[in-house]
């Protein structure tokens, strides 16, 4: 007997690879579109990211970092759960200009998973000096296809041709022990939608693997 | 159904020319010690009736100014039989068998004799005598002369040339110098060349290109290899674009050949819930591209390494990324991420009464308001790879958290949770 009813593990096949949304950690992420996440250095914005790549990368999605400054750390990545063999790693030494080439070029291949550039390092001033068509050409290229383009940096940079951009903003930091012997436990972390405009900001915790 | 047809070219033309001229009818080929054996079934409706595919094969022959027998027949027995034994081109029937001497017939020395003595000199003269007669008196091995010469058998092409490779050689009349008219002929090449590939079901993951230079004595060598095999001609032009573009030849090019290594060729995945990735053609190309622009040693895939040194991972630019999804998916909440600084930010440490107090760097300062440490990493002692240093992670007033390193006296930032 035909039934209507699909199995979960379907269902969630199609949701995963339908052009729609991403849902990871109370966010939903449109696919095809150019999202920021921006804030303060420790707020959390790269584990986010890492987390996201770990969700797609197993799923046999291909990732790529387009890491400006080289400061993409493997082992985190992999204790994330990412699974490495589905990223591809662009270290850029700094070559502002060369990135966003790299970053061209991955956007037309139109099929990867998502793309994370990271400017969390990057000088304001090489920042500031990217024209705002650049981001524009990026937002025209990647729209209908599958990939999530995410460029995260301590300050908004894309500007107003960004489709979501994401606020991060530390609420505390947790140590455990105590006198000389602590450990890092976890950042408290608060996420404010800045476009679109949402009403609440999402709270959320972000824990060391040791 | 199609009709069963062997042409058998005997020459003493080598065995190179006797293949190339076989592979324009057919990719089903026996060498034969002195010449060459090959499938024709099915020709007829693209040449037409056996004496047209005789005419078209015995032009081949004729453009590489080769001379030899040729015939054709249903029959691989008969086909060799006749190339063999009789001079120029045949259609093989009934009647060209008959005419065939005895002493052309594979028999024992003794029975050539004993025939002659009986005064059957030729095919038509044995075929008169009853089968039953000659099988009773020369034994049932005698059958298979009997097979032989009645046109009947059943022996099948053993395919005993094994190639690796196809080629396509091009001489120029002018000497090429611009990219842009080298890549066009190139791409004409590339055609004939997988045209020729898929006529014999292979595909390829290996092309050199040998570039005969105007201006030097020494050829120009270029060797693309990928990781899956592939026929796309777009592709594999845009590959050798690029691999020209980074090494130029340097010289008008007065000839080239393109050498095609044969591959099996990659089963197509077909699903519907196929997860999201470029296609192996489109990555490689991607990549070969950012290559270009930041160099082949940074892109690839991050490998993490089982040492234990300060930084115990590396980029395999040797690798790009698979596409496999993981068999057991563990994802817990979001873990905290570690981000490097490259190179390291060289540090100032205040330390007030065995506590770390204040910190400072030319991007950042600030007093410390928690740390975790020390954490104390060696290894490598035994060499002069030898290192050694202590690690704190270290909280300052504006709420960032970094990795401070001591290390053979100084103090580094080198790296930063985010």
């Amino acid at each position: 007997m035909l039934s209507l009813v699909k199995k979960a593990s379907d269902l969630q096949h199609e949701r995963a690879y339908s052009n729609e949304y991403i849902e990871i950690h109370g966010l939903s992420l449109l696919r095809g579109s150019l999202i920021e996440f921006y804030g303060q250095t420790s707020a959390g914005k790269s584990s986010f990211v890492l987390s996201l790549f770990a969700m797609l990368t197993n799923n046999g999605e291909i990732c790529s970092v387009v890491d400006v400054d080289n400061s993409f750390d493997p082992p985190t990545a992999k204790s994330g759960g990412i699974k490495l063999n589905n990223i591809l790693w662009i270290k850029c030494g700094g070559a502002i200009e060369a990135a966003l080439t790299a970053s061209d070029y991955l956007v037309q291949a139109r099929s990867f998973g998502a793309i994370w550039i990271n400017l969390n390092h990057t000088p304001n001033n090489e920042i500031n000096a990217i024209p705002t068509t650049s981001w524009y050409r990026f937002r025209n290229k990647i729209k209908n296809s599958p990939t999530l383009l995410i460029v995260t940096a301590v300050s908004p940079v894309i500007g107003s041709a960004k489709q979501q951009s994401i606020q991060f903003s530390k609420a505390k930091t947790v140590w455990t022990g105590i006198g000389k012997c602590k450990l890092l436990k976890e950042f408290s972390v608060n996420l404010e939608s800045q476009k679109p405009l949402t009403a609440m900001p999402i709270k959320t915790l972000l824990r060391k693997d040791y | 159904m199609v009709q069963k047809l062997f042409a058998c070219i005997i020459s003493d033309a080598g065995g190179k020319q006797l293949i190339e001229i076989a592979k324009g009818f057919s990719p089903r080929l026996e060498l034969l010690e002195n010449g060459i054996l090959f499938d024709v079934g099915g020709l007829d409706k693209l040449i037409g009736t056996p004496q047209k595919i005789a005419e078209r094969i015995s032009q081949a022959m004729a453009l590489r100014n080769m001379s030899g027998n040729l015939a054709i027949s249903t029959k691989i027995e008969s086909a060799v039989l006749v190339a063999e034994n009789r001079s120029g081109i045949f259609i093989v029937g009934e009647k060209q068998l008959e005419e065939l001497p005895l002493t052309h017939i594979p028999l024992k020395n003794d029975l050539h004799k004993i025939f002659a003595l009986l005064g059957i000199k030729n095919v038509k003269e044995l075929k008169k005598i009853p089968e039953k007669q000659l099988i009773a008196r020369y034994g049932p091995e005698f059958r298979s002369v009997l097979d032989l010469v009645h046109g009947k058998g059943n022996r099948t092409i053993v395919q005993n040339i094994k190639e690796t490779c196809a080629s396509w050689i091009y001489e120029l009349d002018f000497a090429v110098e611009s990219l842009e008219q080298l890549t066009f002929i190139l791409a004409h090449g590339l055609d004939d060349l997988f045209q020729d590939l898929s006529k014999q079901g292979f595909s390829t993951e290996r092309i050199d290109i040998d570039l005969t230079l105007e201006s030097r004595t020494r050829d120009k060598h270029y060797s693309i290899t990928i990781s899956f095999p592939s026929t796309d001609r777009i592709f594999w032009r845009k590959l050798i674009e690029l691999r020209l573009g980074e090494d130029s030849p340097g010289a008008g090019i007065t000839g080239i050949k393109l050498t095609a290594f044969f591959a099996k060729p990659r089963s197509a995945q077909i699903g519907l819930f196929a997860a999201i990735k470029p296609n192996p053609e489109n990555l490689l190309l991607t990549a070969s591209k950012i290559a270009k622009l930041v160099g082949s040693e940074n892109i690839g895939i991050p490998v993490v390494l089982n040492q234990r040194i300060p930084k115990p991972f590396r980029l395999d630019s040797k690798k790009l990324p698979s596409g496999r999804s993981a068999s057991v998916i563990t994802l817990t909440g979001i873990p905290i991420c570690f981000t490097n600084f490259e190179p390291e930010l060289p540090a100032q440490a205040i330390i007030q009464t065995r506590r770390l107090i204040y910190l400072k760097t030319a991007k950042f300062k600030g007093r410390v308001v928690e740390y975790g440490g020390v954490w104390r990493g060696t290894s490598q002692w035994w060499n002069a790879a030898h290192w050694k240093l202590d690690e704190w992670d270290v909280e300052i007033e504006t709420g960032v958290v970094y990795r401070l390193v001591y290390r053979e006296g100084d103090w580094f930032v080198t790296g930063v949770y985010d």
